[in-house]
């Protein structure tokens, strides 16, 4: 355990590592109340590694599983008591969201409006920069992208990945992969990507990322399953298990159980449910259940979501909603939950206090302001966070467009544009692409910076408009003074 | 399989046998025989003897920990919560810190884990009094620490209002 050098208030009892031992069984929502309890708990609490620590031994232990429900576009969190479905009413999570596309260490991938993270027990959340060509793209028409949300331990690295695959008719038309790294804060494309992936979003089970996909360039379109490794952010054909109903007309799933890739089979007759083992050396498959008539009656999609403690299998059914299944006697139990009778999506997720920051900022050069008072004001204007790209803000010249993505009230990060100037290079045009982020210092150094051209462009305006007039200036009185030259000559003369 | 007793001498000179596998299962004993293979018991004087006589009856019935056996394993836990059932807050903080000194993992996370257990329907003011914690924060220190576990820190997206409340 490592030593933490902290302050002695609360070191009259246990050493910090003992501490940190017994707060990292706490519960979530335990944990958050107790961050008051002295500054150097919250301190604790508030470290990432205390964290992760957190999130690895409470989960070891306790396995608690919990349930994301999106009814019109409302999110609850249900929790799992004693093998019943219990909505904490206090969890009736006033969150709206269009789509929930990932879910990965307590952290959820959302969609709406823009695509964010979401940690639903502190309510943080974070924006995800747009990919490439941000979400305004027209390409989406021809288009349809699939998601998918991971971590990287090794690193200590989350990463979203988007597959763009394009239209069906076309054959020649191969996919996109785009990964985003926050520990990188950088998109990176893979362009022709031989696979079109058909699940919207990827199920995420031993540090990977799966989909149903068919090859582009297959005219039959036979399903596959392709594996996208979060670590190496490479992809790879999942080799499928020797299916036992041999009937046509199948289609195919992927499923998290027990952490581990589970294949769905969905035959004429009945769903198979497929486990890969790891035997440290390499990976099988077995045959984990299969579920006939009368619980499987396709067309009606039937999606396992997570086993139990007590063995039994909780099944997502399309029109039906959730249903327990015992693997042993093969009975199944209608779940009924109070005050909900439509939801749309589901999604597993553990709770965690993991918060994301976007990283790993270059630090710009900064620049030292002229008059003083003028800048202030200026700043005064400019730093009044914009939320949600607003109307532009003027700064007498170029119009600045700012949007603030995220970071804590002492750390914000920000999304500035700027028209008709070009700044790092990149043409900026209102909230358009290629628009760089910055963290607050490096948000007011670029305004120092901005307010700095406009001042120098106006001293030299100045500058020029001044020397023109003192030219005229002088030139007007060495007129006058010519004139009364040749004035007191003529006077002198006679 | 070997029998070897070890003897274990507590900070107020009680004298401890027990078999040296389940002595093995504190490293720091384990480790302290390896070095100094001392002849008149393994000297702890950091542990009272109310607490080592806790320390030696947990070693004792957890020397042969079942691997596959989930009876066993069942029986072990329901062992584990008796053990701890009616040990007062002081021994249960006395027994973590042997089982830290004496860097026994089983036990540590045993005792750990009853007192998070603990914890966690306590109020703040409760857990300040169970840990003898100063509250050293200033009452706006603190109420800004709870505003902000309601409100969430991160301040982006669709709910702007929310953003905008905890920007000032």
């Amino acid at each position: 355990m490592r030593n933490r050098s902290r302050a002695t208030t609360d070191m009259q009892i246990f050493p910090s590592e003992i501490i940190e031992c017994i707060l990292s069984r706490l519960p979530v929502k335990s944990l958050l109340r107790f961050r008051c309890v002295s500054k150097s708990w919250l301190e604790l609490i508030s470290d990432p590694d205390f964290i992760k620590t957190h999130l690895k031994q409470y989960n070891l232990i306790n396995n608690d599983i919990k349930i994301m429900l999106k009814s019109d576009s409302i999110i609850y969190s249900l929790d799992i008591v004693d093998g019943n479905l219990v909505v904490d009413p206090h969890r009736a999570l006033k969150e709206t969201g269009e789509e929930i596309l990932g879910s990965c260490n307590g952290l959820l991938y959302m969609f709406g409006f823009c695509f964010w993270i979401w940690n639903p027990s502190t309510r943080e959340r974070i924006k995800v920069p747009d990919s490439p060509d941000g979400p305004e793209e027209s390409s989406r028409e021809y288009c349809s992208i699939s998601h998918g949300f991971g971590y990287d331990p090794i690193i200590d690295d989350y990463k979203v990945v988007e597959v763009h695959s394009y239209d069906y008719d076309d054959e020649a038309a191969l996919s996109e992969a785009r990964v985003y790294s926050f520990a990188l804060n950088s998109w990176r494309v893979i362009t022709e990507f031989p696979y079109a992936c058909l699940d919207r979003a990827g199920t995420l089970a031993n540090g990977a990322l799966h989909w149903v996909a068919h090859r582009c360039n297959d005219v039959s379109e036979s399903h596959l399953v392709i594996s996208f490794d979060i670590r190496s952010e490479e992809f790879q054909e999942v080799q499928l298990p020797q299916f036992k109903d041999a009937d046509g007309g199948v289609c195919l799933g992927v499923a998290a159980l027990a952490g581990s890739p589970s294949i769905l089979r969905y035959g004429k007759s009945c769903l198979e449910v497929w486990v890969m083992k790891n035997d440290g050396v390499r990976e099988t498959w077995a045959m984990f259940t299969s579920i006939g008539q009368p619980l499987y009656n396709p067309p009606t999609r039937l999606r396992p979501l997570c086993i139990l403690k007590n063995g039994e299998i909780l099944l997502d059914k399309d029109e039906e909603g959730l249903i327990l299944y015992d693997l042993k006697d093969g009975r199944s139990r209608n779940i009924c939950i109070r005050g909900l009778s439509y939801w749309d999506e589901t999604q597993i997720y553990v709770e965690s206090i993991v918060t994301l920051d976007i990283l790993d900022f270059e630090e710009g050069e900064g620049n030292k302001s002229i008059e003083e008072d003028h800048v202030n004001q200026l700043h005064d204007e400019l730093l009044q966070p914009q939320l949600g790209c607003t109307e532009p803000i003027p700064v007498d010249g170029p119009k600045l467009y700012c949007t603030m993505i995220g970071g804590h009230q002492k750390r914000r990060v920000y999304n500035i544009a700027m028209e008709g100037l070009a700044m790092n290079g990149a043409t900026a045009e209102g909230s358009g692409s290629n628009v760089p982020i910055y963290t607050e210092e490096q948000f007011q150094r670029q305004v120092e910076r901005i307010v700095d051209e406009r001042l120098s462009h106006l001293q030299e305006q100045l500058r020029v408009e001044m020397q023109t007039e003192m030219q005229a200036y002088m030139g007007a009185i060495e007129q006058r003074l010519l004139a009364h030259e040749a004035g007191t000559s003529s006077a002198r003369q006679p | 399989m070997s029998t070897k007793k070890i003897t274990l001498l507590s900070s107020d000179n009680e004298l401890f046998t027990v078999d040296e596998e389940a002595a093995n299962q504190s490293l720091t004993i384990k480790h302290l025989i390896e070095d100094t293979e001392p002849e008149n018991g393994v000297p702890l004087p950091q542990v009272h003897s109310k607490i080592l006589a806790k320390v030696t009856e947990y070693l004792i019935k957890h020397a042969n920990e079942p691997d596959n056996d989930a009876a066993a394993k069942e029986e072990l836990k329901n062992w584990d919560d008796k053990f701890l059932e009616k040990v007062n807050h002081e021994t249960l903080f006395d027994l973590i810190l042997a089982a830290n000194y004496l860097d026994i993992k089983g036990l540590l996370d045993l005792t750990c884990q009853t007192v998070a257990d603990l914890m966690n329907g306590m109020s703040v003011v409760e857990v300040r009094k169970l840990f003898n914690i100063v509250n050293d924060f200033t009452p706006e220190d603190e109420a800004e620490v709870r505003k902000r576990r309601k409100r969430g820190t991160k301040t982006i997206g669709p709910s702007n209002d929310q953003a905008n409340q905890s920007n000032h």
